[in-house]
């Protein structure tokens, strides 16, 4: 009896310690590390920082966020958006737009309208829940809590961002107890999973994509396609994480992304090389997964009867990690254009425009890979698209 | 060429030809004595090559083994025999087999040889092993090969595979720097393994292959063996083959310095030997030639002497030797022809007084004759009476005065041959020197219907004469002209000009002389006249010679007569006044 109600004394304290861990604390500094390099507003964190007048949820639709609404004006041809009013500015100034900046001309379709806003087109404001303290450009961003956030105050006091690490710097870092959350190589899920770290894995949010250069010829580039042996690559090199595709959106954003070819052909890809051809292609040494799927497409476009050279520079064709910033199809696609600096797409369905950017073949998409977080046990409520005003610390004992 | 320069050249010869002959044959057989020791060296070389690719191979052979048998591969071979086996998740497992082993390059592949893991190439995975030759070998047994590496070059290795179930595990080390070393080259050895075009390497690491040695590469890979000297290393150089496939060329290379060293001090050596044995040999024949040509030097200067007219010449030889002798006999020969001569000379002068008799008689006794006659005439004419002795006194006087005067121009004429003066020289013109001569006969050439023809091929040519003599000389040519044509004919003066002198023809159309008349021609009181002296020709050659000039004479019965004096335009200036 007497041990029966020991065990019950022991039960309900464990519950009342469980309870009190679960629950949100604030404070505490967290500390990440990326491989994303340049302006913290370029960045996977840019909306911590700074806010647009709409932003896409998760399902890709564009929600209010700074413009609370938006009406149509059709005596005027515009669509006014309502400011938020309770918006303050990192001098602690209230956020007050003029009308001319709430104020867009209706020459466009609405949904454009909302995703060029999103994109920040016509407004950014410094008012997210996080404020740039310290920012040391391409290596460090220190960020302080915003108190007067319109959203509420975020869970952490600090955040302290090192960029431009590389995946294995960032694991050394966070084994050695330096980092809390780290960016991994989804080659690295096994033996992570193995070592019973935290991690965290997303949908697909990350193109991987052969880029070439303009003056390469658009047989050379076709052959180069065919040859890649997509499938193969996914399966073994990548450990069947991600997704293999012609797209380059993945399948969960856009819907469409099967209809983009991935044929293997290397007697086709044969037929439409030029002979004598060669290609000079670029090969990362930051990136070890980059690298090895470069050394494997080398064979497999050398297979092909081109002559594949690999450089770290001057190069003909690069493969490279293109971050899907947003789950709306058409804002993600503006934002790759942009982020490989051609030409925006003509305003128009999704797989339009997505067939518009691939038609020169001058991006030949390979794959679709999840982000890859690896989080400290004590880092709670991290989500990817990363939404740091909801992380918290657990109290470590 | 003197014979001592021929002496000293011929010793000189005879040195260095002995010294070249013998360096030559010490040099062939020290060179041979090398080739040979470096054959030996290259062939030991090899051999170790071969044997440590044994060695290596064994080791490679057993390395594979355990490879073979490690859980690993167990593990994948159970996953071959699943009905759907996924290799996705050994890509990288190679590389730890590898490392485990020691192995260089390691694949592992299904039974078609695809590849489902490379240690040295893991993103070579769905591809073919293409090690060559491998499926000729068995297991256990070491092969050589060519490894394709992902930077496009290859590699030689040594490789060995093993079946593991349903699949085949292909390891290899590579034949390298390493490798190499452990060959253990003696010194003055170097060895090198040419791979490719791009690859060659020896115990010190990559070597960058001159055109030279692209050549014996290329060249040796078509031929079994090759050797060739490559600057002051001779390399022998073997393709490496297996089952008909060149992988390689392993070039042995021994150093020539030792044997290039040994060759220079040879041919430093003979060169020495040479130029000191030439040295004793020019003292030697210097002493030699010194011995043997002075003696024959002083014969020479004695028959210089001799046949410079000092018959009484001498050689001073010391006897003892066959030189003595020559000597000797030289001077014996000098001292009978000195006697000879004085012989000769005194013969001579008997002949010559006894022809001066004999002239002296025969010219002295025509006068006398009419002399005897005329007297007798006017002893008759005296006995006859007054009127008749006046009669033929007169007569007789006169003729007694004209031989008297015969008497006085005979007698004169042997006065002058007598006092023939030494020749007073000046610059005198030959064309007016004939001409004066022929004025002063113009008479009697005319009486005798002679004709002169002059050709002179140089009117201004001069030389130094004596006028007087000079004339005198051609004066008497014109008149044994006049006498040997008795019945007319022509007469010929021809001069011309050589180097150094003047030749002067004097050709008469006359009935010529015979071989003993013109062998004779210029003896002093010699004649074939009735009424000559025979001092006319001698008198010629007096005056040409005193000129330092020769004459001769060309003729045949019935064909004329010429003669021929040439002169020195130059007399020696002691000669001249």
């Amino acid at each position: 009896m007497r041990y029966r109600l020991i065990a019950v004394a022991a039960s309900c304290l464990s519950a009342v310690l469980t309870a009190g861990v679960l629950r949100p604390r604030y404070g505490g500094m967290l500390r990440v590390e990326t491989s994303a390099t340049g302006e913290i507003g370029a960045t996977r964190f840019a909306g911590q920082i700074y806010e647009t007048l709409v932003r896409c949820d998760s399902h890709g639709e564009m929600k209010p966020w700074l413009a609370t609404g938006w009406i149509h004006n059709a005596s005027v041809g515009k669509w006014i958006f309502s400011a938020r009013k309770n918006v303050v500015l990192p001098h602690e100034t209230l956020w007050n737009p003029g009308e001319d900046t709430l104020t867009v001309p209706d020459t466009k379709p609405l949904d454009q309208i909302l995703v060029e806003a999103g994109l920040g087109d016509k407004v950014v404001v410094e008012s997210g829940p996080f404020r740039i303290l310290n920012q040391h450009v391409g290596e460090s961003v220190q960020l302080g809590a915003n108190e007067s956030y319109w959203g509420g105050r975020p869970f952490l006091d600090f955040v302290e961002i090192h960029m431009g690490r590389t995946r294995r710097d960032q694991l050394l870092d966070f084994e050695l107890g330096k980092a809390d959350v780290v960016e991994a190589e989804i080659t690295d899920i096994k033996a992570l999973k193995q070592a019973n770290v935290v991690l965290q894995v997303s949908k697909p949010l990350e193109t991987v994509a052969l880029v070439f250069e303009k003056q390469t010829s658009s047989l050379t580039r076709q052959a180069v396609a065919l040859s890649v042996d997509r499938l193969a690559m996914q399966r073994v090199m990548l450990d069947k994480q991600g997704e293999v595709s012609g797209a380059l959106l993945p399948q969960w954003i856009s819907g469409y992304a099967f209809l983009f070819s991935t044929a293997h052909d290397v007697s086709r890809a044969k037929a439409l090389a030029p002979a004598g051809s060669t290609l000079l292609l670029c090969e990362d040494d930051r990136d070890k997964v980059l690298r090895s799927l470069v050394d494997r497409i080398a064979v497999d476009v050398s297979q092909a009867g081109i002559n594949v050279r690999l450089a770290t520079s001057g190069c003909e064709a690069r493969l490279i990690r293109l971050p899907i910033s947003s789950v709306n199809p058409q804002q993600a696609l503006l934002a790759l254009a942009s982020k490989l600096q051609i030409a925006a797409p003509e305003w128009a369905s999704p797989y339009a425009m997505e067939s518009d950017l691939l038609r020169d073949g001058r991006v030949v998409p390979l794959f679709h890979l999840p982000i890859v977080y690896a989080l400290k046990p004590n880092v709670r409520n991290w989500s990817v698209p990363c939404n740091l005003a909801d992380v918290w610390l657990e109290e470590t004992r | 060429m003197t014979f001592r320069t021929k002496l000293l050249i011929v010793s000189s010869l005879t040195v260095a030809g002995a010294v070249t002959i013998v360096t030559g044959g010490v040099l062939v057989a020290a060179r041979q004595v090398f080739e040979r020791v470096d054959a030996e060296r290259q062939e030991a070389l090899l051999e170790q090559f071969k044997r440590e690719i044994k060695t290596q191979g064994a080791a490679v052979s057993a390395a594979v083994v355990r490879a073979a048998s490690s859980t690993l591969l167990t593990r994948m071979a159970a996953e071959a025999n699943q009905p759907e086996p996924d290799f996705a998740s050994f890509y990288t497992d190679a590389q730890v087999l590898a490392e485990n082993t020691g192995l260089e390059f390691l694949d592992i592949t299904r039974k078609d040889l695809m590849v489902l893991s490379s240690a040295h190439w893991p993103v070579r995975f769905g591809y073919k092993n293409d090690w060559r030759s491998c499926i000729e070998c068995k297991p256990n047994q070491a092969f050589l090969t060519k490894i394709p590496l992902p930077d496009g070059t290859t590699a030689m290795a040594l490789a060995a595979f093993q079946r593991q179930g349903d699949l085949i595990l292909l390891g290899a080390k590579r034949l390298d720097a390493a490798f190499m070393k452990a060959l253990g080259e003696a010194p003055g050895v170097r060895t090198l393994l040419w791979v490719g075009p791009q690859e060659c390497f020896s115990a010190g690491g990559p070597v960058a292959l001159s055109a030279e040695f692209q050549n014996l590469v290329v060249e040796a890979l078509r031929k079994p063996v090759v050797s060739r000297r490559i600057g002051n290393e001779a390399y022998l150089a073997v393709p490496l083959q297996q089952n008909g496939a060149v992988f390689g060329v392993l070039l042995v290379g021994t150093s020539l310095q030792q044997q290039i060293t040994l060759e220079r001090s040879i041919l430093k050596i003979g060169f020495w030997v040479a130029a000191g044995g030439i040295l004793l040999g020019v003292l030697l024949g210097w002493w030699a030639t010194e011995r043997v040509t002075r003696p024959v030097n002083e014969l020479a200067r004695g028959a210089r002497d001799v046949a410079a007219g000092n018959w009484s010449a001498k050689v001073n030889v010391p006897a003892g030797d066959e030189m003595g002798e020559l000597a000797d006999a030289f001077n014996r020969m000098t001292a009978e022809l000195v006697e000879r001569q004085n012989r000769a000379l005194q013969a001579e002068r008997v002949a010559a007084w006894r022809e001066l008799a004999r002239r002296l008689a025969h010219e002295l006794k025509n006068p006398l004759f009419p002399l005897q006659i005329t007297i007798e005439n006017m002893q008759r004419a005296r006995a006859a009476g007054a009127q008749e002795f006046d009669e033929t006194f007169q007569e007789g006087a006169r003729t007694l005065l004209d031989e008297v005067r015969n008497f006085k121009t005979i007698i004169g004429r042997f006065s002058d041959f007598s006092r023939m003066p030494p020749p007073q020289f000046e610059r005198v013109n030959i064309g007016d020197a004939i001409s004066d001569a022929v004025r002063l006969y113009e008479a009697q050439l005319s009486l005798n219907d002679i004709r002169v023809h002059a050709q002179v091929s140089c009117a201004a040519l001069t030389i130094d004469a004596d006028p007087d003599q000079l004339r005198r000389a051609l004066g008497n040519l014109i008149l044994n002209a006049i006498d040997a044509m008795p019945n007319g004919g022509s007469l010929t003066f021809s001069v011309v000009g050589l180097e150094h002198a003047v030749r002067i023809a004097v050709t008469d159309t006359g009935q010529g002389l015979t071989e003993e008349e013109g062998s004779r021609l210029f003896t002093p009181y010699y004649t074939t006249k009735q009424h000559g002296t025979g001092l006319g020709l001698a008198i010629v050659q007096g005056v040409v010679s005193d000129h330092q000039g020769t004459i001769i004479v060309e003729s045949g019965t019935g064909r004329g007569a010429t003669f021929i004096i040439e002169l020195p335009i130059t007399q020696r200036a002691a000669e001249r006044p």
